[in-house]
């Protein structure tokens, strides 16, 4: 038999593959993994990677994937060890002892230690609401030996696990103690830490392209995943974050197989998408995010308590729920509560029904006089823009003067701190920060040290401050409801547009995505 | 010759102070803030100051503009602000993408436009002229992301013959690098297709009507000869005017097709710079496109001397 040189060559390269497969399939097997990349178009990408520094969403998902927390949380809200492998509380809850897992280390090989964790909680609590409560309340935080560390506190307090397992902004991630010692890592930072992946920080492009490899080294407690507790079993070998700048643009990836995972599906794309058979939509935060419309308490219309009032039985939730998703009620929900339909806190106390002739009422009262009130509206973000429009929609429909402010996002946050110049901003709050009085920045009362809005009550302040002392889980769900009435019937930091849920897509052979509320990749495997 | 084009280079140095001083301004008094954005949506005015610091925005602007001049002059454009990446390696990164594309769309278009026009300007009045000029015009009436998505449809996700997206360098193979080119090449090669076809059809007919082709011809020289050599060469200096702004066009300005088809080149860093207020980056990017209109400029100047022997400088 004669054999041509084509021939040999195509059986010197199918050899090569066949090695190079088998070498990979064996790395996966070795993993229990399925082996291969994941391509996945983000709604976001970070920009700075000091997890503690900054709150924004991409910077705390890029975080997820590169470094690992104390506790973290389950489906059911419950907060479970993670890192921690033990834990022990004093009988007057002023005194916690944390024991750390075995074989956790960081990716450069090093152990990771209770001073790495002391370093990092006290990092985190100069940058957290949550922890500069804590950091107030906090008599000694040392290492105990390598593998654990104590937090002992001046007063009992009952938040201690359930804050240091906190989803998001800002998560109480642990860094190296060389890294958490420096107060900014600055835009340079790129992150090393123990979680279940590595930062590629060779292939990363800003704004384009940011790669995680699969850290072979880490070692994932033994139990199934479960939202953000559980083991953390990482099968693939790879995960690319590639920036889509065009939703279209994805759209037509996933369905050409270019791309495994859309993050957010624009909502017109839905039904293209479920045509598809290659491709099917889920949901990984079935909570969703909360619109919230913040009026201006220092200046201007709404300094005016009974404007606020007004303002509350203006709003009216199907209005911009409908608008947002393009009239598509499974992804929205009509919620009265502060702190979130479908968790721990929520509640239906105090909360008014929309009444336009009860608003036209509030308004005369108030003295509305016809001055234009001065709306932001964020354009380059689809769901604030329509939310802008729906607001001014609502205001003109009460008879009020609407000035439109539009301006892309980085102008408005740059121009919402000046108080002389609007009166209301549409955004939105992720459920992990929505869902307790605690976590949410927009919920704060504290006037001048308060989110722009700079609302104004020291009893929902006096209230906060409860709730973080109390050790008692139904007393402190008695608190939360004092905490809503007050807001619906004084405060009114804000007034709760409903909750909407963004859609992700994946391709069929992509199997086991975590229902997290962040998007988080491990437990996921991709078939050929 | 070479006198002028050091005069033209030299000239390059005060039109770049300009550019500089004009971006700088434009930029700081404008509104919207990078430290805002990178502090994200919950920042506290403190946090937004405590960037302003890290960034060194909270310096006076004469500071912080002869900070940026004194640089430059070191041969450094800055750091992102964002990324902390230098403002040198991300537009080195990013600029091989857009050259490709710049390279290819011109080298689409001139094959088929150039030679179009010629036909079009020798049939000029004909239905075959007709025909080109209402293909022209067609070409140059489509929006560039209509074309881009109806062959993305199609091409990709339909027969799956190219990829939809991205960018593939040309270490990463032959067909990888032309597959990702393809479809972006097509569709923003349509316009430049259309103009050049035009120009190249104008230019042919005025000279087509000159005594010195009606001579040639009576010699009895071949059409393709007439054409090619005799009418092309005079009918010359628009068409490179053209081409070569096209290239220049090209460099800073495919931000739809950059966006449409996620091809990471300079267009894309422009527009992400500009929303994040990422300031210099957008800064880096200006100078680098004033520069790369000055360099274009020259070298069309000095092709015109090689064109037209009458032309001196």
């Amino acid at each position: 038999m004669e054999i041509s040189r084509r021939d040999g060559l195509k059986a010197a390269l199918g050899g090569a593959a066949a090695l190079a497969l088998g070498t990979r399939t064996a790395r996966a097997a070795e993993a229990g993994g399925s082996g291969g990349a994941l391509r996945c178009s983000m709604g976001g990408t970070p920009v700075f990677f000091d997890p503690h520094m900054l709150a924004s969403y991409p910077t705390r998902d890029a975080s997820y994937m590169v470094f690992d927390t104390l506790f973290s949380m389950d489906s059911k809200g419950n907060v479970r060890p993670q890192m921690v492998e033990k834990y022990e509380t004093s009988s007057d809850s002023r005194t916690y002892r944390f024991k750390l897992r075995p074989k956790l280390a960081w990716h450069d090989g090093t152990p990771v230690t209770g001073k790495d964790c002391v370093a990092s909680i006290r990092r985190w609590m100069r940058h957290d609401g949550i922890g500069q409560l804590i950091q107030a309340n906090l008599a000694d935080l040392k290492a105990d030996g390598d593998d654990g560390f104590t937090l002992s506190l001046k007063e009992p307090m009952g938040i201690i696990v359930e804050t240091l397992g906190k989803g998001s902004s800002v998560v109480p991630f642990i860094l190296r103690a060389s890294d958490a010692e420096k107060d900014d890592l600055g835009a340079a930072y790129r992150p090393i830490g123990s979680g279940p992946f590595t930062f590629n920080a060779a292939m990363y492009q800003p704004n384009n392209h940011i790669v995680f490899d699969r850290n072979p080294h880490y070692v994932p407690r033994d139990e199934a995943a479960d939202f953000l507790a559980g083991g953390k079993k990482v099968y693939l070998d790879r995960v690319e974050w590639v920036v889509l700048p065009n939703p279209s643009s994805a759209i037509a990836a996933i369905q050409a197989g270019e791309i495994d995972y859309i993050q957010w599906v624009d909502y017109d794309s839905v039904g293209t998408l479920k045509a598809d058979k290659n491709v099917r939509i889920v949901n990984v935060d079935p909570i969703g995010k909360q619109g919230y419309l913040r009026p201006n308490h220092a200046a201007g219309a709404f300094s005016n308590p009974k404007m606020l009032q007004a303002l509350l039985y203006l709003v009216d939730q199907e209005a911009f729920l409908r608008a947002i998703t393009g009239n598509k009620p499974e992804f929205y929900s009509v919620c009265p509560a502060y702190f979130m339909c479908g968790l721990p806190y929520a509640s239906d106390a105090g909360a008014p029904k929309p009444d336009l002739a009860k608003a036209k009422a509030l308004m005369k009262e108030a003295g509305y006089d016809g001055k234009p009130i001065r709306n932001f509206q964020i354009t380059n973000i689809p769901a604030h823009n329509i939310a802008g429009l729906v607001t001014a929609q609502l205001l003109k429909k009460a008879g009020a003067t609407v000035q439109s402010m539009p301006g892309d996002i980085a102008t408005i946050l740059q121009r919402r701190i000046d108080k002389s110049i609007w009166d209301l901003q549409w955004g939105y709050i992720e459920s992990f920060d929505g869902g307790s009085p605690l976590s949410n920045p927009y919920f704060r009362a504290n006037g001048a040290k308060a989110m722009p809005g700079w609302p104004d009550d020291p009893e929902l302040e006096r209230l906060r401050t409860a709730f973080a002392m109390e050790v008692d889980a139904k007393k402190r769900m008695g608190l939360a409801i004092k905490m809503q009435q007050r807001a619906y019937s004084v405060s009114v930091p804000y007034v709760p547009t409903g909750q909407y849920r963004l859609p992700s897509a994946v391709r069929t052979n992509v199997k086991d995505v975590i229902i997290s509320g962040a998007p988080v990749f491990w437990s996921i495997k991709k078939t050929a | 010759m070479v006198s002028y084009a050091a005069r033209r280079l030299l000239g390059v140095i005060p039109v770049m102070l300009v550019v500089g001083v004009f971006v700088f301004m434009l930029l700081h008094l404008g509104a919207g803030d990078p430290a805002a954005l990178i502090a994200g949506d919950f920042a506290t005015p403190a946090q937004i100051a405590h960037i302003h610091t890290l960034l060194g925005l909270d310096q006076p602007l004469p500071v912080q503009f002869g900070r940026w001049g004194w640089n430059i002059l070191h041969g450094n454009l800055g750091v992102s602000v964002f990324s902390g990446v230098s403002v040198v390696k991300l537009i080195g990164e990013r600029i091989w993408p857009t050259l490709a594309l710049a390279v290819s769309t011109i080298v689409f278009s001139c094959a088929l436009s150039i030679p179009l026009g010629i036909f079009a300007a020798w049939r000029a009045g004909t239905a075959i002229d007709r025909s080109v000029m209402a293909l022209a015009v067609a070409a140059f009436s489509f929006p560039v992301f209509l074309v881009g998505y109806a062959m993305m449809i199609v091409l990709g996700v339909n027969w799956h013959i190219l990829p939809v997206q991205g960018y593939a360098p040309l270490s990463a193979g032959l067909w990888p690098f032309l597959s990702h080119l393809i479809m972006p090449t097509v569709t923003l090669g349509f316009v430049y297709l259309a103009l050049l076809a035009r120009i190249t059809r104008a230019s042919m007919v005025e000279v087509l009507s000159q005594d010195y082709i009606r001579t040639a011809r009576a010699k009895g020289l071949k059409m393709r000869t007439v054409l090619t050599v005799h009418a092309l060469k005079n009918a010359a200096v628009p068409i490179v005017t053209t081409i070569g702004n096209g290239i220049a066009l090209l460099i800073g300005g495919a931000v739809v097709t950059e966006t449409v088809f996620a091809i990471p080149g300079l267009g894309r860093l422009t527009v992400d710079a500009i929303t994040q207020h990422d300031y210099p980056v957008i800064q880096g990017l200006i100078l680098v496109f004033g520069g790369v209109y000055v360099v274009v400029n020259l070298l069309i100047d000095l092709a015109y001397t090689l064109l037209d022997p009458r032309i001196r400088y």
